[in-house]
C-alpha cells in the first residue's frame, strides 16, 4: 500500500526536524486553531446518524429469515434479526449475563415447529456459570414460547468472556 | 435504547450488530460517528465531503461486519475504511483541480465572515495553513492528520493504514517539512 | 400485471389483493404490511407513464397452475406470540379468498414473511 516515495533514505536528519517542529509554538498554535475549527457539534452528527440508520433499517428488511411452522401447521418465515432479538432480550434480562452471538435453527417435526438455540455470552466476573446458565435456559425457553410461540428443543450456552462492571 | 448501551463492551456490540441487532449497531454509530466526522473533516477541510465519508464508511461497515475477523479490532478497521475514503476524495480533488475548494473557506463559519476575509491581505495564518496542508499528497495528509491531530502513535497509524511504521515516519516527516516550508514567513 | 379482469374470468387479482390487505391489517398484532413487489413495480411504471400509481396493497395474490398464491410481508408488534398472529392471518386469508370467488380455487399457497417485530 505504500507509495514509491515512502522510502526514508532521502530524508534529512529526522531528529532535527522533530526538534524544530516540536519547539515551534507559533505553528503549534495555528495547528490547535485548525483543529478547533473542525470540531463537530451534536447538530453536525444528527443528520448523518439518521441517514445511516435509515439505510441500515431498509437493509435489515431484506435480511435472512428463519422458516418456522405454527402448531396448526402453518409455515412462515421471520427475519433472523427479529428471532435473535427475542432471545437476546431474554438473556440480557438475567443479572450478570450479556448475550453476544445468537443462532436459532429450525427443528422438530414438522420442520420448524421447534427450534434449537445456541448462544455465546459474556459473564460478569464472580458469576457462577452452571446455576446462571440454568436461569438463562429457562428464560430463553419461556420467551420463545410466549413471544414467538415456538418451543426450544435444546439451548446451548457458551460463556466466551468475562466482564467487570 | 441505543444510548443506554454504554453497558456493552465493543466485542459484544460488534458480534450483535453482525447478527442484525440494529440497536447494537446504533450504539457503535454513537461511539464512532463524532470521532470519524472530526477526522474526516480535518483531513478533507470540507464538511459535506466529511459527512459523505462518514455515512459511506458506517454503512459499508454494517454491510461487511461479517468480514471483520476480530471484533475487538473494530475501531482500527473503521478508521482504515474512513482513511481510504478520505484518500480517494483527495485524489479525486487533485485530479480535478478546477473543482478544488477555496482554502480560505473553512466550511465552518456560516456567518459569511470567510468571504470578507477571503482577500489575500486579510488572510490569517490559519487560512494560510489550511491552504498549505492542501498541498500535501493525499497519503501524507491522511497520515499526518491521524498522527498529529488525532493523536495516534506511529505504530497505531501504521496498523490503521496497513502500511509499515517506516512509511508512516517518512510520510509524516515529509508532511512536516512541507508545512514548515509553507508556513515560512507566517509564524 | 394489474389487469382488472384476467383470463380466469371473475378472478380479479387486484380487487382480491385489496380486500385481503384490509383484512390482514385488521388482525391484532399486525402493525403494517410492506408493499408488495407488484405494487412497487406498478408504482415505478406509473411514475414513468406519469400516472397515479394506484392503491398500495400489501397482500399479493396471483394465480398459479394449481391454484392461488398469496404473498404477505408483515410488520408485527409484540402484543401476542408470533405464531398466534400467523395462524389468524392464515385464517382470514382462507375465509376471504373463498368468500370472494365463485369458482373452486385449487390449492392455496400462503407465503408469509414477518419482516420486523417491534416493541
Amino acid at each position: 500500500m505504500s507509495g514509491p516515495n515512502d522510502g526514508s533514505g532521502d530524508l534529512p536528519d529526522p531528529g532535527e526536524v522533530e526538534l524544530e517542529w516540536n519547539s515551534d509554538s507559533h505553528l503549534r498554535d495555528v495547528i490547535d486553531e485548525y483543529m478547533d475549527s473542525f470540531e463537530p457539534g451534536p447538530d453536525d452528527t444528527a443528520g448523518v446518524r439518521e441517514r445511516i440508520l435509515k439505510i441500515v433499517r431498509e437493509d435489515i428488511r431484506r435480511g435472512p429469515a428463519t422458516r418456522l411452522t405454527t402448531e396448526r401447521g402453518n409455515p412462515f418465515a421471520i427475519a433472523d434479526a427479529s428471532v435473535r432479538s427475542i432471545v437476546r432480550d431474554a438473556v440480557d434480562a438475567v443479572d450478570g449475563i450479556r448475550a453476544r452471538s445468537v443462532e436459532v435453527t429450525p427443528a422438530g417435526e414438522p420442520q420448524g415447529s421447534a427450534a434449537e438455540v445456541s448462544l455465546t455470552v459474556a459473564m460478569r466476573a464472580g458469576v457462577s456459570f452452571t446455576p446462571t446458565a440454568e436461569v438463562v435456559r429457562t428464560k430463553v425457553a419461556e420467551a420463545l414460547v410466549s413471544q414467538l410461540g415456538i418451543p426450544a428443543t435444546t439451548i446451548d450456552i457458551v460463556a466466551e468472556d468475562v466482564y467487570v462492571d | 435504547m441505543a444510548r443506554e448501551d454504554d453497558r456493552f463492551d465493543i466485542v459484544t456490540l460488534v458480534v450483535r450488530a453482525r447478527e442484525g441487532d440494529i440497536e447494537a449497531f446504533e450504539a457503535l454509530v454513537d461511539r464512532y460517528e463524532t470521532k470519524l466526522l472530526r477526522f474526516a473533516w480535518r483531513t478533507l477541510g470540507d464538511k459535506q465531503d466529511a459527512e459523505d465519508v462518514v455515512q459511506d464508511t458506517l454503512v459499508q461497515a454494517w454491510k461487511s461486519l461479517t468480514a471483520l475477523a476480530e471484533p475487538a479490532a473494530f475501531g482500527t478497521w473503521i478508521y482504515r475504511m474512513a482513511s481510504n475514503r478520505c484518500t480517494d476524495v483527495l485524489r479525486r480533488r487533485m485530479a480535478r483541480p478546477a473543482e478544488a475548494q477555496d482554502p480560505a473557506d473553512m466550511g465552518h463559519h456560516a456567518d459569511g465572515t470567510a468571504s470578507v476575509e477571503n482577500s489575500v491581505e486579510a488572510r490569517t495564518a490559519l487560512q494560510h495553513f489550511s491552504q498549505v496542508i492542501q498541498t500535501l499528497s493525499s497519503e501524507q495528509r491522511v497520515t499526518w492528520v491521524l498522527h498529529q491531530l488525532e493523536g495516534l502513535s506511529y505504530s497505531e497509524v501504521a496498523t490503521t493504514l496497513g502500511i509499515s511504521e517506516g512509511s508512516v515516519r517518512g510520510r509524516i516527516h515529509r508532511a512536516r517539512v512541507a508545512i514548515a516550508e509553507g508556513m515560512e514567513g507566517w509564524i | 400485471m394489474l389487469t382488472e379482469q384476467t383470463a380466469d374470468g371473475d378472478f380479479d387479482e387486484t380487487a382480491i389483493s385489496q380486500r385481503l390487505t384490509d383484512s390482514v391489517t385488521g388482525v391484532d398484532g399486525v402493525t403494517a404490511l410492506a408493499p408488495s413487489l407488484r405494487y412497487i413495480v406498478a408504482t415505478a411504471t406509473a411514475r414513468v407513464l406519469r400516472r397515479s400509481g394506484g392503491v398500495p396493497v400489501g397482500v399479493d395474490v396471483s394465480r398459479t397452475a394449481g391454484g392461488v398464491r398469496v404473498r404477505v410481508d408483515a410488520h408485527l408488534d409484540d402484543s401476542r406470540p408470533v405464531t398466534e398472529i400467523v395462524d389468524e392471518i392464515f385464517a382470514v386469508i382462507e375465509v376471504d379468498l373463498v368468500a370472494g370467488t365463485e369458482e373452486p380455487l385449487g390449492e392455496l399457497e400462503i407465503d408469509l414473511r414477518v419482516v420486523t417485530r417491534g416493541h
